[in-house]
């Protein structure tokens, strides 16, 4: 009887996966028992979710790392501020910066920044320790003490002392940041390329960056066109405060920011590829 | 778990919660912490790694948008995946003709797959980026080996449904228990289980002219069974 009849491998899986119930199952475990070709498709069944099993898994590539961490970089730099969830105690400390903003650029255009400012303002105050990144919420005299205190560690490198105190009354002073105003509205992705010779450490990143985007405006070179789509896609086609050929952890580098964020890029930074390598919150 | 510097490492959850909150740095620590297994996902489901790459992508930014919605009724790995997974369905859906030169026809594609892993394994290398993750460590001989069955895994995988890929990967490949990958693919356990079984039957027949290749591979090289 039973040597007439086979049962299919679909029918034998689901047998295994405990798909089939009742008399069919006692059917087919009865013919399995006793019949050595339906044994061994059974034993094969087993062996393929032993060689997937086995297969080995892939890490995934360096390439794509990268750049899903750009993407979520950008992604954080555009993301509107916290709300609801968020206790939020940033809100006040934004408040003054927005109509500062307002009187020195008037122009929808220039209002994104702005609104970038505050929303990264109330990020910052929750992040708080992690990058000692507290100042920019308004320059308030209570946090300004914790802010030169990450300031004095991050001059430790070659940033000057004398750039701490600008870097803080750059920020207190939305004024001194006038280059970063529309020299000529009709090309808002105009920018120089500096050469601080910053070496930018990990740990000091978001105020040594804060420090140069606080010096007054120098002079740097054009950028090329490969480095300008780079930083204008990292920024949202915002135009960045602050470009700076430089190094990072010894490696050289483009450290491009604008008010409230930084990035840090391979020197060959693309648009497609930005080779993003650091970021961080100001 | 481990604790370095004294301060607990954040669970996923409270990973989620800091960066529902505003935290910018929370969600690429998540993100980092299960990259490879993600990636693995997505490679294995689309089995192309640049479709892989994009609906990695489209998934982490689509999670870090819906975060707020995530309502802790499920691991947050658990939620990373069924996103993850739906991108990459999505995007197979969107673009069925890329992922391999085929006219549709199983038993076609079968025999393809027959000549191709005795001729190189040409067909199964999307494209040169498929080296990408291969064992660093391993030496030459054994990186070959592992090489040439993850290859013919990739190849065998081909010839499932997506439905039935994804829920294999999830299930035999990367040891997700059923009732897990159910949530992830937002089905019942029994169409999992369904699922996996048919696609175990369908790959049957390739990977037992595999292990007849392998038999044949060992008589060219006798050193590699021992010699003796």
């Amino acid at each position: 009887m039973t040597g007439q009849w086979h049962p299919d491998a679909t029918a034998l899986a689901e047998y295994r996966a405990g798909l089939t119930r009742g008399r069919r199952a006692r059917r087919l475990a009865a013919h399995v028992a006793t019949c050595e070709s339906c044994a061994t498709v059974n034993d094969e069944l087993a062996a393929v979710t032993t060689m997937l099993a086995s297969a080995p898994e892939p890490a995934m590539p360096e390439t794509v790392e990268r750049q899903i961490m750009a993407a979520l970089a950008t992604e954080a730099a555009h993301r509107p501020a916290a709300r609801g969830t968020a206790p939020s105690p940033a809100g006040n400390g934004s408040g003054p910066r927005r109509p500062d903003r307002g009187r020195s650029g008037a122009g929808s255009r220039w209002l994104r920044p702005a609104v970038l400012a505050s929303a990264a303002a109330a990020c910052l105050v929750l992040l708080g320790g992690a990058y000692g990144i507290t100042r920019l919420a308004g320059g308030g005299s209570s946090s300004s003490s914790a802010a030169s205190a990450a300031a004095g560690g991050a001059a430790a490198g070659s940033a000057a002392a004398g750039s701490e105190s600008s870097a803080l009354a750059g920020a207190a002073a939305p004024g001194t940041h006038t280059r970063q105003e529309p020299a000529n509205a009709d090309q808002p992705a105009a920018f120089v390329v500096t050469a601080s010779g910053t070496r930018y450490e990990p740990p000091t990143l978001a105020a040594q960056v804060r420090a140069e985007l606080a010096r007054p405006a120098k002079s740097g070179t054009k950028p090329s066109a490969s480095l300008a789509a780079c930083a204008l896609h990292l920024t949202g086609q915002a135009r960045p405060g602050l470009v700076d050929r430089a190094t990072y952890q010894g490696k050289p580098v483009y450290v491009i920011a604008v008010a409230n964020w930084a990035w840090v890029v391979g020197p060959g930074c693309t648009a497609s590829n930005p080779e993003l390598m650091a970021s961080v919150g100001l | 778990m481990s604790r370095a510097g004294g301060a607990p490492e954040p669970s996923d959850a409270e990973l989620l919660r800091r960066h529902v909150a505003g935290d910018t740095t929370a969600f690429g620590v998540l993100f980092l912490r299960h990259k490879d297994r993600l990636w693995a996902v997505a490679l294995r489901t689309t089995c192309d790694p640049d479709d892989a790459a994009d609906a990695l992508q489209e998934a982490m930014i689509s999670a870090f948008r819906r975060a707020k919605d995530f309502r802790g009724d499920s691991a947050v790995t658990t939620w990373l995946h069924r996103i993850v997974v739906n991108a990459a369905l999505d995007r197979l859906r969107r673009r069925p003709a890329r992922s391999v030169s085929w006219s549709g026809d199983p038993d076609a594609l079968e025999s393809m797959l027959a000549q191709d892993t005795r001729g190189g394994p040409s067909l199964a290398v999307p494209s040169p980026r498929a080296g990408a993750g291969l064992l660093p460590g391993a030496p030459p001989a054994d990186q070959a080996d592992a090489v040439e069955t993850r290859l013919d895994v990739a190849a065998a995988l081909r010839l499932l449904s997506a439905e039935q890929r994804a829920a294999l990967v999830l299930v035999d490949m990367l040891g997700y228990p059923v009732a897990e990958v159910a949530v992830i693919l937002a089905v019942s356990e029994g169409t999992v289980k369904s699922r996996c079984a048919r696609g175990r039957a369908r790959l049957l027949p390739y990977l037992a002219h595999l292990r007849g290749n392998q038999t044949a591979a060992g008589a060219v090289q006798p050193e590699e069974g021992g010699g003796g």
